[in-house]
């Protein structure tokens, strides 16, 4: 097909689309405008939603280690619930930053650049603010006790015994499965996205393919 | 109060001449990124709506079509994107062509260079598509380096491979 050739088929084919679209017209016309699908909005909600949880953990964590710093299990346990809650807020600060950047009118390669970076970091804020539970509940527990009056500190060892038994476990199936999903991504379709790992994937080989688009 | 409602229909009026003078960006974009006719409707629907979101921030100085293009472009490229992994409108590709396929075409040769050029569009990955249509559309190099956020040289290599791949394959 020569270049005329090529305009020539364009020419048919885009009129045939239009033909066919002239349907689609009466969506601008009815005030449908404002009816954006708003594909990043329940992302939005659940970032304002990690920051309550998370100002929820810091004020629990401060309510506990501040009137018990003689007392080392509650003071560790204060400060781990503390840094945890300071870690999640922060986490969908960043995040909700990103989203606020996204502009479409910027330059398609930007635009899509960013929109891949914002899912990495996403999926890699929900890894830290979920994976964390399989050793956090500990701390959380007697973090809990303590503000609500009940003193755990005398079961702490039992309990953190319980804990590392369940969490270290817990945590190594978790990088295992994690693992297994990077390994056989695409091939498992009632495991797609367990723990993110495909999603990390597929943001991976956006980011490579605007890498390739950009250099070659 | 009386004079931003002024203000704000005179921006929707504003906004509506400008997509129905170029609302072929819109059709084009959806036709070239989609090839059921729902989905078609939906990203066009989606491509209007963040349109009219980004229209305040508009700069008139500069021309509305590239900057519609990048609007249209981004929308459909994560559209697409986003939608490979959920359940779309899946048809095949052949049945897809009766989409396009006009009954009546009295030259079958030219109606098979529309077809093939139809499959030809569709088997591009996404950002190889927005250069597709931009060179289609005889965008210059300088436009199509604004749009796509690449240098003109770049944008001039491309397109010289590009043209060599259409020379191949079709």
């Amino acid at each position: 097909m020569d270049t005329d050739e090529l305009k020539a088929a364009w020419q048919a084919l885009e009129r045939r689309m239009t033909l066919q679209d002239q349907l689609s017209l009466h969506l601008f016309r009815e005030g449908r405008l404002e009816k954006a699908r708003h594909s990043l909005r329940p992302l939005f909600w659940g970032q304002l939603i990690q920051i309550a949880f998370g100002v929820a953990m810091i004020v629990l964590g401060v309510s506990c280690w501040t009137p018990h710093r003689d007392l080392p299990v509650l003071l560790v346990s204060g400060i781990i619930v503390h840094a945890y809650g300071v870690a999640t807020t922060a986490l969908a600060g960043i995040t909700l930053g990103l989203i606020s950047q996204i502009d479409y009118s910027a330059p398609v390669l930007t635009i899509q650049r960013h929109l891949a970076r914002l899912r990495r970091f996403y999926i890699f804020n929900g890894m830290i603010a979920g994976l964390s539970w399989w050793l956090l509940w500990l701390p959380f527990v007697i973090a809990l006790g303590a503000v609500v009056g009940g003193n755990l500190t005398p079961a702490a060892p039992g309990m953190l015994a319980v804990c590392l038994a369940i969490g270290i476990p817990g945590l190594i199936a978790t990088a295992w499965i994690h693992r297994r999903r990077r390994r056989n991504a695409g091939s498992d379709e009632c495991f797609q996205d367990v723990l993110g790992g495909t999603s990390i994937q597929r943001s991976q080989r956006v980011l490579d393919e605007l890498s390739r688009f950009e250099r070659e | 109060m009386e004079r931003v409602a002024d203000m704000a229909e005179h921006a929707r009026q504003g906004f509506a001449e400008q997509l129905e003078r170029h609302r072929g960006i819109v059709f084009k974009v959806a036709g070239t990124y989609c090839r059921n006719p729902d989905d078609r409707a939906e990203l066009a629907q989606e491509i209007a709506s963040q349109l009219w979101q980004a229209y305040p921030r508009f700069d008139p100085t500069r021309p509305f079509s590239t900057w519609m293009y990048r609007i249209a472009l981004n929308v459909a490229i994560s559209f697409v994107r986003g939608n490979s992994q959920r359940h779309r409108h899946a048809v095949p590709l052949d049945e897809q062509l009766h989409d396009i396929a006009d009954p009546h075409a009295v030259d079958p040769h030219a109606e098979q260079q529309v077809r093939a050029l139809h499959r030809f569009i569709h088997a591009q990955a996404p950002l190889d598509r927005a250069l597709l249509l931009l060179y289609l559309e005889d965008r210059g190099y300088r436009e199509m380096s604004e749009i796509l956020g690449i240098s003109e040289t770049n944008v001039a290599t491309k397109i010289s491979r590009l043209k060599q791949r259409i020379r191949n394959e079709l």
